[in-house]
Order: C-alpha cells, then structure tokens, then sequence
C-alpha cells in the first residue's frame, strides 16, 4: 500500500517535471506536396527530394538567400588557384554522422567499429562526387558535376570497360586530409562555388550506402549530418523529421523547430484547406482561389508572393513542320499576350518573360527590351501585345499561313489544371490572331510526357509546340542556357541544329558562344556572351517562346516566421507555438 | 351516332389493345417517366440545336450559335469568374470569362452522343449476337457465350482508359489509311469519335447475354413451334418471331445503360482521356473547377447539376419503360 502510493507519486512527479519538456517541443506541419522520389543526394532531381535533402545533409558550402554567393558550411574556407582551375576547400571537424534511434527515441551519434562518433570528412566529400559520377549509380543530374575534371569521361563510360578503375580514380576530387578536399576543374568556372553547394556534390556514407544498397534511405538506414534527422518514412503519407542535436551551433540556422511534420498531400485544394484548418502552418495557394485570397482581410495579409528562380516556356520542336520555319515560331511567341496571362489566369504576381533566365540568375537579361521587345508590355518598355499581334499576322503571312490557314499546332503539356488553364488561354489567343488555325491540347503523364519529348523520339510521336519549365540548380546562365539549350551537349529538347537552312549559323554562334561564356572567367565577359545567347535563343532562332518568371506564393501563419531560401531551411524557421496554441485553442 | 361511335370504343376496349399499345399507355401513367422523357426530349432538341450546325452543312456556311448565347470558346479574359446573373452571364462565366450557359448547353451535344451512339451501338451488336447465339445449336452457342465470358473478364474502365490513350497517340502520330480516317473523323469532332469506339466496344456484351437469354426463353414458345411446322424459315421465324418478342427488355436495359455511358464520358473526360479542350463536356467542365469549388462554386454546380438531372432523367424513363414492357409487373402499380 505505502509503496504504490510512493509509486504513484513517483510518476506524478515525474510526469510533472517531462510534461513541460514534452509540451515546449515546437512541431512544424508543413506539406511537401508528393511522395519525395529519393532522399538520396545523388539520385534527387526534383525539388521535393532536394528539400528534405537540404536539411538533412550539409554541403562544402551554402549559398546566401539574397546574392546566391557561396557561404561556408562544412568548409570554413576555400582557395582558387589563379588559373581558376583548382579549387581547395578547408572542412571543419566538429560535424558528425548522425542517425535516428527509434528504441531510445532521439537521435544519436553513428559510431564506427571502434564504438566512435564518425565525423565528416573530406573523404566523404570525395566519395560522394565519385557516387554520383559512377554510371552504376544512374543519376539524372551528374551533368552539373562535368565540369570537374574527368566527370563527363567517368560518367558516360561502360561500366564493364577494364580501365573503369582508371576513370574513378582520375575524377578531379582528392581528400588531401580528413578535411581538405581538393577539385581540380576542366575549365576555369567561376560559378564553382555554386556547384559545390548543389546536393550532388555532398558527403555521402559510404558504410551506410554499402551496407544497405537502394535501402540506405528508409528510415532505420539512413545516416544523416544536417539539421534535422529523419524519424519515419511512411510512402505516400508522412515523414517526420527531428532536430539534430550534435550539429554545431554556427552550422544551426536560428530557427526554433524540434520537429517536422510533413505530410504528402498532392491536391492544392486539399492543401488549402488543411491550412484554413490549421492543419498546416504554411501551404500553397490553389490558383482558383487567387481572387478570394487576396480580397479575403486575414488571408491576404498571410500571403507572401517572392520572385522564384523559374522560368514557365514553350518550346517549339523546330525539326517539325511547320515549326521549322521561324516565322511561325516567332509569330505564335509574339501572340502570346503575357501581361493578360498573368493578370488573369495564373495571378500570381509573375513577371512577363522575354528571356529564358530570370533577374536573379548571373548573366541574365531578364526584361531588357532589347531582347524580343513584343514579349513586354509598353511600361516596362516593350511592345504592347497589339502592335505584337499587328507585327506577327505580317510575319505569319508571309510565312505562307495568312489568318493561320493551313496551320495544325498540338500544344501538349503534362497532366495538371494549371497548365491546362494557361494552355487554354493560350490557345484562345492564338485562335483569336490566326482565326483559321488549328491549334490542339493534348496532355500526358508526367513521366511519358518526359519521354514523349527526348530527342530520339520520332518526330512524328512528339507535338509541335511543349510546355516545360525550369528551376536553377544554380544561379549562373550557364544552368541556363548551356545545360538546357546547347545544341550539342545540352538537352535541347528543341532539337535545333547548326544544319537548319533557316537559323543554322545563328544556332552555331549559339553553340560557341554559351560554350565560350562557361570557360570565360571575366565576369563582364561571360555576361556580354550570356546576352548575345539569349537574345539569339529568344528573338533569332526563336526556339522557345518564354512565358513568365515564377513567383512563390505562399500562405504562412501569423506564429510562423520564414527566412527565404529558394529551397525552404527548416532550421532558419520560427514558430511561435504559444501564439498557435492561442490562436487555435 | 353518338351511341354507336360509344358503343364501338367500348367494344375495342374489351377486344384488348395491341400489347405495344399497352405498354405506352402503361407508360403515360407513369409520372416519372413521362417527367424524364420530356427532359430527355427537350435535351435532344437543346444538342441539335444549340448551334446552327445542321443548316450550316447544308448550306456550307461557318455554323453560329442558336440556342446558347455564346460560342463556347468565345474567351474573354477581364470578365472572367463572373456570379449567376451577371448580364451577359445568365449562369455565371468560367475562369477564362467564358459563358457557362453556353458551355453547359453545348455539353449536351457530347453527353447525348455518347448515350445515343454507345447505346445504338451495344444495342445492334449485343442484340445480334445474343439472337444468333440463343438460336444456334448448343455447340455454337457454347462458344459464342464463353467468348463473351471471356470478354466480362477485361476490367472494362482500365480497358477504355488504355484504348483512349493509344488512340490519342495514334492520332498524334498522323496515322494513314483507316487509321487515318478515324483519326481525322475524330478531330471534326473535338475528339468524340475515339469516344464512342472505346465505349461501344465493350459494352455490348450485357446485351449479347440478356438477348440470348430472351430468345432461348421465347424458343421454347408454341408459336415457334407452330410457325415451324407450318414451315418458316429460321431467318423468318427470327424476324418475325422472335425479335419482335424480345426486342422490348432489351431497349429497356438499353435505357437503363445510357447514364452509365454518360457517366463513364464525363469520368473519362474529368481525368483528361475524354473530350479535347476547349470542347465542353459536362465531365471536363467539372475537372476544371473543382479546384476552385469554395470560391467560384457555379462553376462547377452548373455542369455538375446538368449531369445528375440528365443521368435522373434516363433512369426515370429506363425504370419507366420497365414497368411499361415487362408483363410481370403488369398492374403492380395503380394510377
């Protein structure tokens, strides 16, 4: 009797002195909106994969949110050699391999074999370059990783070829030291550091990756360095996150968040109301509701609208009658009227585009009227779309289709009520300029919708004119224009070629100049180069017709305090929970 | 005069009315039916004529509206997510300003094509199957059924889904030959036509048993018998006989598929397999509004109410001519 009841108040006071622990654990529900493909650094090519990436591992260096200059991370500093070509990064040791443990509930240290706290190393770093460059990993995005030395070559070899040993050990990554690492490069590329920030480029755990193959992801497997640590993984519904408590407080963003609730909620509708819910303490804004969010007195005052690296386009397969004449493209780019378009339908604050690369990307010339002036409204010193109409019914005329008779365009773009309702305004434009046109919606998948559009798709399998967009990977024309347009070794989905009897010499000049402007280490230089590509992309070869620069909209709750990063830093974040507490009972 | 003209009715009444005779007063009494058939009318009438389409092909002239106020892809994009009853807008204009009204009206067009040609279809296919199936020797008969066993055992949906998307591809790809005709037929119709190939070609099959069930019933009658040993052909004895005999439960289950066909359009169309944009089909209308249901819910009310009250109207009708035909029911309902 007397010893239960000292039991009794032994969990009494016990509850009494973890309860307050237990409610000061400040929860963040966020919605990553789809299941993450990957958690891999070397697999992930979407911008859900790299988010919980981001905040799980850390990188050499991290980029500013405001002037995208690389900051230190896990390298405290890092020295160029004055050719450009080697550069030599200086690690701390004070970061180490961290896993969370569901028996004791809370994230600890992954000891090596001797029972020892494993810090990250530069061999890490060297190992997870040489990860993502092996063939036998299949990455989609090794490409930004071939501009060091010997990446390409690796990348694209046999795996079965006898010197393949040879090509991993001559990749240009070497750990001098357990933390200094040093890249030696193909060509001086002062957007380096950048590169170096990119996910690809992270320390890997070799141990973990071996042990487990494909598997070292789940959540049991997955040995992590960054902020946060991954506690579960259920596919398709949820993933929670808890903080790092070894990381150094320097490497610490600021933010007050213990854990991350995310959940995977696809329909922005059902987002939306998850948020007016409180079910979520930031989310997206449904584009229906546009209108009333921003009319509505609480909702419009939580809305956020910031420029977003991304840039929405239609491309023109240029190989494909009647898209080969350039007439046509330019005539159909310049009838796109996008004040009207982002005015009314998309309503999201986004800025017409007249080039490929938005203002934040090094080198853009993002809204300079010299570059397809009929892409801009008269106040930001374009055109006006009615003289672009007047201009492009001319063009589209002596291109043989007076009124657009005769013409057949498919506009094809993926599965989503987004798109769909931009292509239909677009097709209503377009029928509106060229009345005897016909212009036909088609969509797909996403998934056969990129393989739709690989260039050795036969011509006929693919439509005249798709919608795609891009993000950077990192803030430098040569992710731009290069990586997605260059004729020869870029993707060109547009499939221009230096052979066109139209605009062949404008798509050579093309190819040489975003080549000469990624090895050109003079900053003016690469800009003046950067210039002449887009304006020869844009209004000379007309291979894509640009729509507009995105913008994030984002609703946030009042007891929620974001810093902005393209790609969200959970630990820079703040939630205010007794203010959520008190606003939602 | 008077008297004898009286006199003849009563007597035509106790001689009996011929059976058809019979079901369409049986038919006329039954409120709902005759509420659903009106609407049903009153829709055929609102797909013929809600454009000019009909005199333009003949006189060769660009077709204009008639019954809608507007074109349905006339795009206006300032008075766009406009409220019922705004002028101009009797019901409302959708995200790109365009009319609802004239959008729904036009769905119609879709919605009855489907219904009318899957069901003509399925009606002639299933109905001449089940008819030579029932009537042939067993060993015939035995492999023509477990043909159609074979046939149940495709999961229908997944099947139509498939067909639709490879004739998309195909379409894309700019076939030649009867391919190439298809193709071409399909795009004068904003994409209907795939439409009715991938609805009508499956869906006879319930047909094929019901009539074959019918006519094995109706085989074993005495007429048959009667009109046999006086020496009828099988071709007759078929047309004469026994068509006419089971031709009244097979229109019936016929009515009753029809809002199963206009639901599977509007399913295929709201998941983007359907109808090409910007033809308005009550199912693609819906997808693209749903989204916006809290803010702007008419838009996809309107069309959404155009297709619970036509599939009503159908059924109404369907259960309608059941009563009507089937004998078993006969006098089972009063008034």
């Amino acid at each position: 009797m007397k010893w239960s009841k000292i039991a009794v108040l032994a969990i009494v006071g016990l509850s009494l002195m973890v309860w307050p622990a237990l409610a000061a654990k400040v929860v963040l529900n966020r919605n990553l909106g789809t299941e993450p493909p990957t958690a891999d650094p070397a697999l992930a090519e979407d911008t859900t994969s790299v988010e919980i990436i981001e905040n799980m591992f850390l990188a050499l260096v991290d980029m500013d949110e405001v002037d995208m200059h690389p900051i230190p991370e896990l390298a405290t500093s890092w020295d160029v050699s004055p050719d450009g070509l080697t550069w030599t990064f200086h690690m701390r040791n004070d970061v180490f391999w961290v896993k969370y443990d569901p028996k004791k509930g809370e994230v600890v240290y992954d000891l090596d074999a001797d029972g020892k706290p494993r810090p990250v190393t530069a061999y890490d770093v060297e190992y997870g370059v040489k990860r993502t460059l092996d063939p036998n990993t299949g990455s989609n995005y090794a490409y930004v990783l071939y501009i060091i030395k010997g990446g390409e070559a690796l990348n694209t070899a046999d795996p079965g070829a006898p010197n393949f040993q040879e090509l991993i050990d001559g990749v240009g990554v070497k750990a001098l030291d357990a933390y200094t690492v040093q890249f030696t490069l193909e060509a001086p590329a002062g957007y380096f550091g950048q590169i170096a920030s990119m996910w690809v480029a992270r320390p890997q755990p070799k141990w973990a990756i071996d042990a487990y193959g494909d598997a070292w992801i789940e959540p049991e497997n997955i040995v992590t360095n960054g902020p946060y640590a991954m506690k579960t993984w259920v596919h398709n519904d949820h993933m929670v996150f808890v903080k790092n408590p070894y990381i150094p407080a320097e490497l610490w963003g600021g933010g007050n968040i213990d854990e991350v609730y995310a959940v995977m909620v696809v329909e922005a509708s059902t987002e939306f109301a998850m948020y007016l819910n409180n079910e979520l303490d930031t989310s997206g804004v449904p584009l229906p509701e546009m209108d009333r969010v921003k009319t509505d007195p609480v909702l419009s005052k939580e809305l956020v609208i910031r420029p977003y690296p991304c840039t929405y386009y239609y491309g023109f397969i240029v190989t494909k009658p009647p898209m080969d004449k350039v007439a046509v493209r330019k005539a159909l780019s310049m009838t796109i009227d996008r004040k009207t378009l982002i005015d009314q339908v998309t309503k999201g604050g986004q800025l017409p585009a007249n080039t490929f690369a938005p203002g934040m990307i090094f080198g853009n010339a993002a809204l300079d009227p010299r570059i397809a002036p009929w892409a801009l409204p008269e106040e930001l010193g374009g055109w006006g779309y009615d003289r672009a109409v007047t201009e492009a019914q001319q063009l589209m005329a002596q291109a043989g289709y007076p009124d657009g008779a005769g013409l057949e365009i498919v506009l094809m773009h993926n599965v989503s009520e987004g798109h769909a309702r931009i292509a239909q305004a677009i097709q209503a434009m377009w029928a509106k300029a060229f009345p005897k046109a016909k212009f036909i919606i088609e969509t797909q998948e996403w998934k056969v919708y990129l393989q739709t559009l690989v260039k050795t798709t036969p011509v006929e399998n693919v439509p005249h004119v798709y919608r795609l967009g891009w993000c950077q990977d990192y803030p430098d024309e040569n992710n731009w224009v290069h990586e997605v347009f260059n004729p020869t070794v870029g993707e060109n989905k547009t499939r221009m070629s230096a052979d066109d009897p139209e605009v062949g010499a404008a798509v050579a000049k093309f190819d040489e100049l975003t080549r000469r402007a990624g090895r050109e280490s003079d900053p003016e230089v690469r800009k003046q180069l950067y210039f002449e590509a887009e304006r020869l992309l844009v209004d000379e070869i007309v291979a894509i017709a640009p729509i507009y620069y995105y913008t994030q909209v984002v609703l946030n709750k009042p007891w929620l305090q974001r810093r902005w990063h393209d790609t969200p830093h959970w630990d820079t974040w703040i939630l205010d929970a007794a203010a959520k507490k008190k606003a939602t009972g | 005069m008077r008297l004898r003209k009286a006199r003849f009715k009563q007597e035509r009444g106790d001689v009996g009315r011929s059976p058809l005779r019979e079901a369409f007063h049986r038919l006329f009494k039954h409120r709902a039916a005759v509420i659903g058939g009106i609407y049903v009318i009153l829709l055929i009438l609102v797909a013929l004529f809600v454009d000019t389409t009909i005199f333009a092909k003949i006189i060769g002239r660009e077709p204009r509206p008639l019954i809608a106020p507007k074109h349905y892809a006339e795009v206006s994009f300032f008075e766009r997510d406009l409220p019922p009853g705004t002028p101009g807008y009797p019901l409302g204009s959708d995200y790109l300003g365009r009319d609802i009204l004239s959008r729904t009206l036009y769905g119609t067009r879709v919605s009855l094509s489907v219904a009318v040609v899957a069901a003509t279809v399925s009606l002639v296919i299933g109905l001449t199957y089940g008819v030579i199936s029932g009537f042939s020797p067993t060993g015939v008969d035995n492999v023509m059924m477990r043909f159609v066993d074979f046939l149940y055992g495709f999961p229908l949906l997944i099947f139509i889904i498939l067909l639709q998307a490879y004739f998309k591809a195909v379409s894309r790809q700019g076939a030649t030959g009867f391919i190439g005709v298809m193709v071409n037929i399909d795009k004068a119709l904003g994409g209907m036509f795939f439409l009715f190939v991938a609805l009508g070609i499956l869906n006879w099959i319930g047909m094929a048993r019901l009539a074959r069930g019918q006519t094995l019933s109706v085989k074993q009658k005495e007429y048959i018998e009667a009109a046999r040993a006086v020496g009828a052909s099988n071709l007759r004895i078929v047309f004469r006989h026994v068509l006419p005999n089971i031709i009244g439960p097979c229109i019936v289950a016929e009515t009753l598929a029809i809002p199963g066909y206009i639901l599977t359009e509007a399913f295929l169309s709201f998941i983007g397999l359907g109808v090409t944009p910007p033809t308005p089909s009550w199912g693609l209308m819906i997808s693209e509004t749903y989204q916006g249901l809290r803010t702007y819910p008419w838009e996809t009310l309107v069309p959404g109410a155009a297709l619970a009250t036509t599939t009503l109207a159908f059924n109404f009708l369907g259960d309608g001519l059941r009563d009507a035909f089937d004998p078993r029911l006969r006098g089972t309902y009063t008034k």
